[in-house]
């Protein structure tokens, strides 16, 4: 995938760069970002802290940041990778009674030795809000409202979030550090094995 | 030997008789050995202690039936991270013990702080420029 030695012990997530109609989605998604990656085995700054420092110079959005050489945190923040996201949706889409919540992010892990793009990945999630038909339209439009209205978009960018990880050679901190290269080898190897076989 | 909370609470509220909450205060702490610094002033109550879970129900449940106290903030959560990382002999997760340095902070707990910011550097060497920077700050800002 890369040069081994590039392989980041440590990230710090800059706020994020809002594409989406969504003005709260910056300070939502905060939250979301630091459990999935250190439970892939990466140590995400502490985000409470990080938020801090960015807001005391004034940055709240990540596009402030776009082209700056990613040194700046390495020398900063004592990072190995910067992970930039941007949320590319984060709305609801209505069509008479179907109506669904989407959220789009897009990451780029950067590090912050080299300036070189690390990992990337886009992921999207669609939920469907729209209940069972009760057979009135009326019923169903309000229904529809009211359990769109009520999705609370945090979970879904969660399973983002993860579904967008597995994508990520494992961290130092996971257990399966470093092999995880060599499994996906023995799949394909098997799966080769199974095809010669037929 | 029954597990030790920490329990960090605050509550802003004008306190006119603060000096008369002193005595009983002490003495309930006393009967269930609850240790640590509690403030008492007439802008309120901050403090960090330590006991048993008994004890520290006692003590906040004391305080919470005063109804200026009532609304007390309390914060034993991420030290339960804590416990239960070494209890399972397992690294505690990464940010738990710098966040809670930042709370210590910001409740004037400079000691406190300090430990759970040099704690969070020892496991997690890679904080150290971030959380030293920290650390300057606050000792640049006294």
């Amino acid at each position: 995938m890369y040069d081994s030695s590039l392989k980041p012990v440590s990230m710090v997530v800059v706020p994020a760069i809002n594409n989406s109609t969504a003005a709260d989605a910056t300070n939502l998604i905060v939250s979301t970002l630091t459990v999935p990656f250190a439970d892939h085995g990466y140590y995400v700054l502490p985000m409470s802290i990080v938020d801090d420092i960015f807001k005391n110079e004034g940055i709240t959005d990540g596009s402030q940041l776009v082209g700056m050489d990613a040194s700046v945190f390495r020398d900063n923040f004592g990072a190995d990778s910067v992970l930039y996201v941007t949320i590319e949706e984060w709305d609801t889409n209505y069509i008479v009674i179907a109506a669904n919540v989407t959220v789009a992010m897009k990451y780029v892990l950067v590090s912050t030795k080299t300036n070189e793009v690390l990992w990337s990945y886009q992921a999207k999630q669609v939920v469907d809000t729209a209940g069972d038909s009760s057979g009135n339209l009326i019923v169903d439009l309000i229904k529809t409202a009211v359990q769109t209205a009520m999705t609370d978009y945090v979970p879904i960018a969660y399973r983002v979030n993860n579904m967008a990880v597995t994508s990520l050679p494992y961290g130092v901190y996971h257990p399966q550090n470093g092999q995880d290269a060599e499994a996906a080898v023995v799949s394909k190897a098997a799966r080769e094995g199974a095809l010669a076989q037929e | 030997m029954s597990k030790i909370v920490v329990c960090a609470l605050y509550r802003f509220v004008r306190l006119d008789n603060y000096e008369a909450l002193r005595g009983p205060l002490l003495a309930l702490m006393e009967e269930y050995d609850v240790r640590g610094t509690l403030l008492l002033a007439n802008e309120g109550v901050n403090s960090t202690i330590a006991g048993t879970r008994q004890g520290i129900d006692a003590v906040v449940a004391w305080l919470r039936s005063d109804e200026r106290l009532a609304p007390l903030d309390t914060k034993e959560s991420l030290h339960d991270e804590i416990n239960t990382s070494n209890e399972k002999g397992l690294r505690i997760p990464p940010g738990i013990q710098a966040e809670l340095g930042k709370i210590y902070a910001e409740q004037q707990n400079p000691e406190m702080a300090m430990s759970m910011l040099r704690a969070e550097m020892e496991t997690y060497p890679e904080s150290a420029v971030l959380l030293q920077r920290v650390i300057d700050q606050a000792n640049g800002g006294q």
